[in-house]
């Protein structure tokens, strides 16, 4: 017996309620009539009936709220119920520091970084003293705030009461050997990264439309005038938090998934990376690898320009 | 008390409102990550980093848009950072004997059934969790969120970025390919009907 032309999809959509009233009640007087087609629908029924049809532990909700009150007892402040305007250096500090841990971090294994003052003690990259030395103390780092502004302020460790300054420096580089990426984009490459420019993601998180207009702006600026990759960290963010220009191209954005955008070129999405959120923040994947770095948990949306040369 | 009350409230910090959103979702959640990781341990692993992660970032949820459907994202992608992690699925098979007196340990309990249906639910149990393994990973995405989520068609059309008519043929198709899965490997309950 086959089903009739057509009627798996019907059939498929009678099971989820999406057929209207006068389709449904076409497609049940043809089952009436029509054996192959009866079989069909009781079966797929079945499957889906059965889809969620588990046992639950007796625990589940008592190990859920107790590893939610673990996880709140950790040694940091429960995210959701943090300050809505955080210093913007502290942010960008920590924007930045995406990159290198994006760019270095996979081929070094776990990189964790942020605002603890701590050095970076897991470092073991294939980069040379000077790189090396680089992860080991806070970078001097060219940073500009997406309204153009300077950003002469001080970077404070807020509650760790650590403080570090952040040195502004315009177009300051590090060399670094990058012997493969998370996304197998650019597989091998030795030169300098440079930090462009990053977006202060607090001023828009609120209005697509203006950061919308803002990488637009960027994008005219840079003018395909650098090889230029940008790393999206969406440490918060929802798919509508996204700029339009990102959002139309993206699928679905998850709390803790990094964009690699292609600003040289177009804004392309290249990649998408997800990231699972562990004790300290997120672990970011290397598909092909399977290795993965760590993203402090303080981290903040933004968009991080860098340039690769020698690629 | 409405859902977007209760979320309000829970991201103003109060524990009691968190909590009954918990309470409200935890089933879903877990069956969720059961179908994607096909084991207890994990699934609740899975389950409790959910509901961590909702907690971070309740904060900057969008109280405009489904807090349902932001729940179910963070589920799914949690559940493939699970897979990924774990290197392969079902590390923990359903219907390993533990002890001598041939206690499943793993295995769906239900003291509603007797041994025979109990034997032949986590034969479906199992051959379930396999044929959802053996889709393709869009075809698992589609058809997890909407069989075990019970997402509509327009929010998975959102949540995944396809026209509505791709989501209906898709999630036809995901069926269509589980069902062929059963005839083929389960050895199918008596409710089940062959239609060869």
């Amino acid at each position: 017996m086959k089903v009739c032309n057509g009627n798996k999809l019907l059939i498929s959509q009678l099971i989820d309620g999406e057929l209207s009233p006068e389709e449904e009640l076409q497609l049940r007087d043809h089952m009436g009539r029509c054996p192959a087609c009866r079989a069909y629908y009781e079966e797929l029924s079945f499957i889906s009936g059965h889809m969620d049809d588990i046992d639950f532990p007796d625990d589940l909700h008592a190990s859920i709220m107790s590893a939610v009150e673990q996880s709140r007892g950790g040694g940091k402040k429960p995210l959701c119920f943090r300050r809505k305007t955080p210093p913007v250096i502290g942010a960008v500090a920590a924007a930045i520091m995406i990159v290198f841990a994006g760019v270095i971090g996979v081929k070094s294994g776990i990189i964790s970084f942020g605002s603890s003052g701590k050095p970076y003690e897991s470092v073991n990259m294939s980069g040379s003293a000077e790189t090396a030395d680089l992860m080991m103390a806070p970078p001097q780092m060219s940073l500009k705030q997406a309204d153009g502004s300077r950003a002469d302020e001080e970077a404070s460790d807020g509650e760790d009461g650590g403080g570090r300054e952040i040195e502004e420096k315009a177009g300051s580089s590090y060399p670094v050997t990058i012997d493969s990426t998370m996304t197998g984009w650019f597989n091998s490459a030795e030169g300098n990264v440079t930090v462009l420019k990053q977006i202060d993601t607090e001023s828009y998180t609120d209005s697509g439309e203006e950061l919308t207009a803002r990488v637009e702006e960027l994008s005219a600026a840079l003018d395909g005038q650098f090889s230029g990759y940008g790393f999206y960290m969406v440490a918060f963010g929802q798919s509508q938090d996204l700029p339009d220009v990102f959002a139309d191209q993206a699928g679905d954005v998850y709390p803790g998934m990094t964009l690699l955008i292609d600003v040289k070129n177009d804004l392309s999405v290249r990649e998408q990376i997800s990231c699972s959120m562990t004790e300290n923040g997120f672990d970011v994947y290397d598909d092909q690898d399977g290795e993965y770095f760590t993203i402090n948990a303080e981290a903040e949306d933004g968009l991080v320009i860098i340039e690769l040369d020698g690629e | 008390m409405n859902e977007k009350e209760l979320v309000r409230r829970a991201k103003e910090g109060e524990q009691a409102a968190f909590e009954q959103l918990v309470t409200m979702y935890e089933k879903k959640v877990y069956a969720t990550a059961y179908r994607y990781l096909g084991n207890e341990a994990d699934a609740l692993d899975m389950s409790q980093e959910v509901f961590i992660r909702v907690f971070r970032f309740l904060g900057k949820f969008n109280e405009d848009s489904s807090f349902s459907t932001w729940l179910y994202r963070i589920t799914i992608n949690v559940c493939k950072d699970g897979i990924k992690k774990r290197g392969s699925r079902n590390e923990l098979p359903l219907e390993m004997p533990d002890d001598e007196k041939g206690t499943y340990v793993n295995e769906i309990r239900d003291d509603r059934y007797d041994p025979v249906d109990i034997y032949e639910r986590a034969e479906l149990n199992r051959t379930i969790r396999d044929g959802i393994e053996s889709l393709p990973p869009n075809y698992r995405d589609i058809i997890i969120m909407r069989d075990v989520c019970g997402l509509s068609y327009e929010e998975i059309s959102d949540t995944l970025k396809l026209e509505i008519g791709t989501v209906k043929s898709r999630i036809s198709r995901a069926r269509e390919r589980m069902r062929k899965y059963l005839l083929q490997y389960g050895n199918k309950p008596a409710s089940f009907r062959s239609n060869p």
